[in-house]
């Protein structure tokens, strides 16, 4: 559980974004935990599952955890 | 009455002429030299007031704007970036500002110091002439020229809602929020109203721009803040009498937000929808306490984001030079958020470092 909570950490992506990605210059990277996004060619990313890391828990995400498509409510669109 | 128009070097060059034209015609006339003593002792402050005037003008002439001469802690302080990241932006944002009437040539680096060294305090432009080497008249030119240039080229990022933006970087949002024990795990932002306080304005503003709640002369602006400090969504102006949910209902987010999948919180000001969550307000149970308890640490650390954007740009701070007839003070505080945004993208912002804080503790 520690491993997992060091781990989370060290992916969990808190920085704010480059100037480039504000202001629209740049792709904005996919962060983790934000399952189901695409990249800037239109692919899957990260995929959608449940014990992703850096995922909200038991579907509790915010744009399309637990949507096993890997697209997402909106971010696979 | 003595005012700073008055003693300008174009009037006292006139007074000096005049003055040289008197003391002439009555040497002329005869007069003995104690019945000049005034008129001599006033001619010689014309001169003098001339020289010191001429002597400015040439220190000034003289002078070219140089970043490079700027320590870090000096750029910080004049310019809130530090030399190498104003370079930086200057590439970025694509600064061109044409000036073909007055036929100025300005390098865009300059254009970027001069918005900047003027929105970080409220300096008389006069100030200003020494450090930047142009007259008060050429740095106020360049000044606004900049600052509609900027706001119509990058205005965009804060008067839109970005949706590949905000798809992006939602989930990192909620799970900052939701790292703080706060009940919301969908919430990516706080909207919330600020005022900008301004001089009382005449020609029948006055009643318009009076808040009731404040007790002053403002305007209203509505933003959406992100965990990270940024102002994400901004609207405005408007006038500092309507109420937040007015502003609210004028945005439109109502349109949009729907489709974005993702909520945001506001204060028990806010009418409660799917898209937009407020704090409980009324007679409250144990429970609704505890979850707007639970809120209102993100809540509040997430509105730092309105005093950082006074702070940096503290020349929005100062009502007296804000007059809603004489200057764009709508667009100079939309500029003065949009460079927050800029700063908080390059230095991150007090706010994301205490919600990374409070989530590993």
């Amino acid at each position: 559980m520690l491993y997992l909570w060091f781990v989370h950490l060290l992916f969990f992506d808190c920085n704010p974004p480059s100037v480039e990605q504000y202001l629209g210059l740049a792709p904005i990277r996919e962060v983790a935990g934000a399952p189901g996004g695409t990249g800037v060619d239109g692919e899957d990313i990260v995929k959608a599952e449940g014990g992703d890391v850096g995922g909200v828990a038991e579907g509790g995400d915010v744009v399309g955890a637990g949507n096993p498509a890997g697209g997402g409510a909106v971010g696979g669109q | 009455m003595v005012s700073a128009s008055g003693n300008r070097l174009v009037r006292w060059r006139a007074r000096r002429r005049i003055l040289g034209h008197a003391l002439l015609a009555s040497h002329a006339a005869g007069r003995c030299l104690v019945d000049l003593a005034p008129l001599m002792r006033q001619y010689r402050q014309a001169q003098r007031e001339v020289a010191l005037s001429l002597d400015r003008r040439r220190r000034i002439g003289a002078t070219s704007f140089n970043l490079n001469v700027f320590s870090s802690q000096k750029c910080l302080s004049l310019f809130r970036f530090l030399p190498q990241h104003l370079g930086r932006l200057v590439d970025l944002l694509a600064i061109n500002v044409p000036f073909p009437r007055t036929r100025l040539s300005v390098p865009p680096t300059d254009c970027l110091a001069i918005v900047l060294r003027r929105l970080a305090s409220p300096t008389p432009w006069v100030d200003l002439e020494e450090l930047f080497g142009r007259s008060a008249s050429a740095l106020c030119h360049i000044f606004y020229a900049t600052v509609a240039m900027m706001m119509e080229k990058w205005g965009a990022n804060l008067t839109e809602w970005r949706v590949e933006f905000m798809r992006e970087r939602a989930a990192l949002y909620a799970e900052m929020i939701e790292g703080t024990c706060a009940y919301l795990d969908r919430c990516v932002g706080f909207i919330d109203g600020t005022a900008i306080f301004i001089a009382r304005p005449g020609e029948g503003l006055q009643r318009a721009c009076y808040s009731g709640h404040k007790r002053k002369h403002a305007v209203n602006f509505q933003s959406v803040l992100t965990p990270h400090g940024l102002i994400f969504h901004l609207f405005g102006t408007w006038e500092g009498r309507r109420h937040d949910l007015k502003l609210s209902f004028e945005s439109g987010l109502d349109a949009f937000l729907p489709h974005a999948m993702v909520n945001i919180y506001g204060d028990a000001a806010y009418m409660v929808r799917p898209w937009v969550q407020a704090a409980f307000s009324g007679v409250m149970t144990d429970e609704h306490s505890a979850c707007n308890a639970t809120m209102a640490v993100p809540r509040t650390a997430v509105e730092w984001g309105f005093k950082n954007v006074k702070q940096t740009c503290a020349a929005l701070d100062y009502p007296r030079k804000l007059k809603l007839r004489e200057g764009p003070v709508g667009l100079l505080f939309s500029t003065a958020a949009f460079l927050w945004n800029l700063r908080c993208c390059t230095y991150g912002s007090s706010t994301s470092s205490f919600l990374i804080a409070t989530r590993r503790a």
